[in-house]
């Protein structure tokens, strides 16, 4: 019974982005061992381990920032083809990154164009897809401004005069433009004071359940995962250690490491 | 997968055979209900017969065989039994408490039933429209989507979420059903108002609200949506009396729309009000 309904929930909707036996070395070093995993859309995933645990390289991997050194990357592009990611080319590659997909990093700065306009660089997303109408892709832009609240009146400022809060919003603001279907964030919050985290926090899911985002997010904050995600892997010394749901992981984990990482913080 | 199928099974009686010891009055304090059989048909203690509609579509929860021992990786491996053997029904209408003294495993094994505790052996089986879903074995994805349509789930503690107010933790529910967004919070407004929550603080968050408070945005947020499987730790822990009789009378609501609902009540007053039988949890701590 369980499985016809699996199989029933299956062809209802596919994953969007699936992972097979993804390894990556470092000379002799581990950085990721035998990942797989599948993401379905609408769904928060987060990728949780401390420092080293090869969280951030799993995240390179799945978004092909970096190579593979076996396994491979699938997405289903949107004529619903599942397609290893791998068999495209340099530029149809670009054109998904900077269309479907979002890729949000922890330093605003290596994310933003620091010495362009904060609309300008909301805009450009939008010409990399085609629009050419500048009024058009100012209104755009500034609609965008507000919807992560940053005053219309700053859309002239360059980013190197927002806050480490604003930087990041427009960090956002910049990969959601476009409408993507699939966003990678790498701990979207790290480095921000507590009050700031709660106010991207809550944008951010406000715009995920909003958007039906497919979101892959690495953190190391447990209470940021719990928040923002429905399902969990648990990293560490490069393997996936364990899966589920991100409440049966946080209330019942079962692996020494995740026991471990779970009683290590203050209530989450 | 089955985790049933990886653990050997601890209690070789059948599930009919349990569910019989699971019935029977014991000793626990807590125990005030009369007993009564849902295959039976019997009166229940306000007199009323469970539908016979109800009846023969069977069970929308079937509980048999659950295991559960947490294991203490950083206290060297220590074990923990919270239950073994736990098996009974429950049926769309009803509302059945989970009885015995505190530390028997009742909050346990209501987060079983919500996949929150992942189990070590049985099955714990949701009748999801015409399909009947495994919790214990299910996809994780399968289970959210039960948890979305199907079982719901009304903490004892609301978890705040920062920035977001009173009413829309308590639209969310019906957000995610495709109500519109002004409609829900209409119908979250009339519940908070019915729970007497003041309308001065439905646009705060509740993170500075009193214990009652929260409990009642919790409350209104657990029983907004129609899911036909309800399950509630404690919800009248915080409130006075006349709220008390606010949440008996939506408990008695959800139980004319055909909902069941497994809970635990402290609250004597309440769980006389509400419900029809009580399970006995002690019978399956002992066994564990």
């Amino acid at each position: 019974m369980t499985d016809q309904a699996n199989q029933a929930l299956a062809a209802a909707d596919a994953p969007l982005l699936v992972s097979e036996g993804l390894s990556k070395n470092y000379g002799a070093r581990i950085g990721c061992r035998d990942v797989s995993l599948d993401i379905y859309p609408g769904e928060v995933l987060a990728v949780v381990g401390e420092s080293g645990s090869g969280k951030s390289t799993l995240l390179g991997l799945l978004s092909t920032e970096l190579a593979a050194s076996a396994g491979r990357v699938s997405y289903r592009m949107r004529d619903g083809v599942l397609r290893d990611l791998a068999s495209l080319g340099a530029a149809e590659r670009r054109l998904l990154m900077r269309t479907d997909w979002g890729l949000i990093r922890q330093n605003p700065a290596d994310g933003l164009r620091m010495a362009v306009s904060a609309g300008g660089n909301v805009g450009e997303r939008l010409m990399a897809v085609g629009w050419r109408h500048y009024g058009n892709i100012r209104r755009e832009a500034t609609d965008w401004l507000g919807r992560v609240e940053i005053a219309a009146d700053r859309i002239d400022d360059d980013p190197r005069s927002f806050s480490g809060g604003m930087r990041q919003r427009l960090q956002i603001a910049r990969n959601l433009v476009t409408k993507p279907r699939l966003v990678f964030m790498d701990e979207p919050t790290g480095g921000l004071d507590v009050s700031v985290q709660a106010r991207l926090l809550d944008l951010i899911r406000g715009l995920v359940s909003e958007m039906g985002l497919a979101v892959v997010i690495v953190t190391h904050d447990l209470a940021v995962a719990r928040l923002l995600s429905h399902r969990m892997v648990v990293m560490r010394h490069g393997r996936v250690i364990e899966t589920g749901l991100t409440d049966q992981v946080l209330d019942d984990p079962r692996e020494p490491y995740t026991q471990l990482l779970v009683s290590s913080v203050l209530a989450a | 997968m089955n985790m049933a199928d990886k653990a050997p099974h601890p209690n070789p009686l059948p599930h009919g055979e349990r569910e019989s010891g699971a019935h029977s009055v014991s000793d626990a304090p807590d125990n005030a209900m009369p007993l009564t059989s849902p295959r039976g048909g019997e009166v229940g203690p306000q007199g009323r017969v469970r539908g016979e509609g109800a009846e023969t579509r069977g069970p929308i929860l079937d509980v048999a065989g659950v295991a559960k021992t947490f294991v203490l990786h950083l206290r060297e491996g220590a074990r923990l039994p919270v239950v073994s053997g736990a098996g009974f029904d429950l049926y769309p209408g009803e509302c059945v408490a989970l009885g015995g003294p505190s530390g028997a495993g009742k909050s346990s094994l209501l987060k079983m039933v919500y996949g929150n505790y992942r189990i070590d052996a049985g099955h714990i089986r949701v009748r999801d429209g015409g399909e009947v879903v495994d919790v214990a074995s299910t996809a994780p994805r399968r289970l959210m989507k039960l948890r979305a349509t199907t079982m719901g789930y009304v903490s004892q503690f609301l978890r705040v979420i920062p920035r977001v107010s009173a009413l829309d933790v308590v639209a969310e529910p019906l957000v995610g059903d495709g109500v519109s967004r002004e409609e829900a919070l209409a119908t979250a407004g009339a519940l908070l108002a019915r729970l007497n929550l003041p309308e001065r603080l439905w646009s705060l968050p509740p993170a500075t609200f009193s214990g009652g408070e929260q409990q009642r945005v919790n409350i209104a947020r657990g029983l907004i949506a129609h899911r036909p499987l309800l399950l509630m730790d404690e919800p009248t822990a915080s409130l006075d009396a006349a709220n008390r009789q606010v949440v008996i009378g939506l408990i008695e609501e959800k139980k004319q729309a055909g909902v069941a609902i497994l809970g635990i009540f402290h609250d004597a007053e309440v769980r006389e009000a509400v419900c029809d039988r009580v399970i006995d949890v002690t019978d399956f701590a002992r066994a564990a």
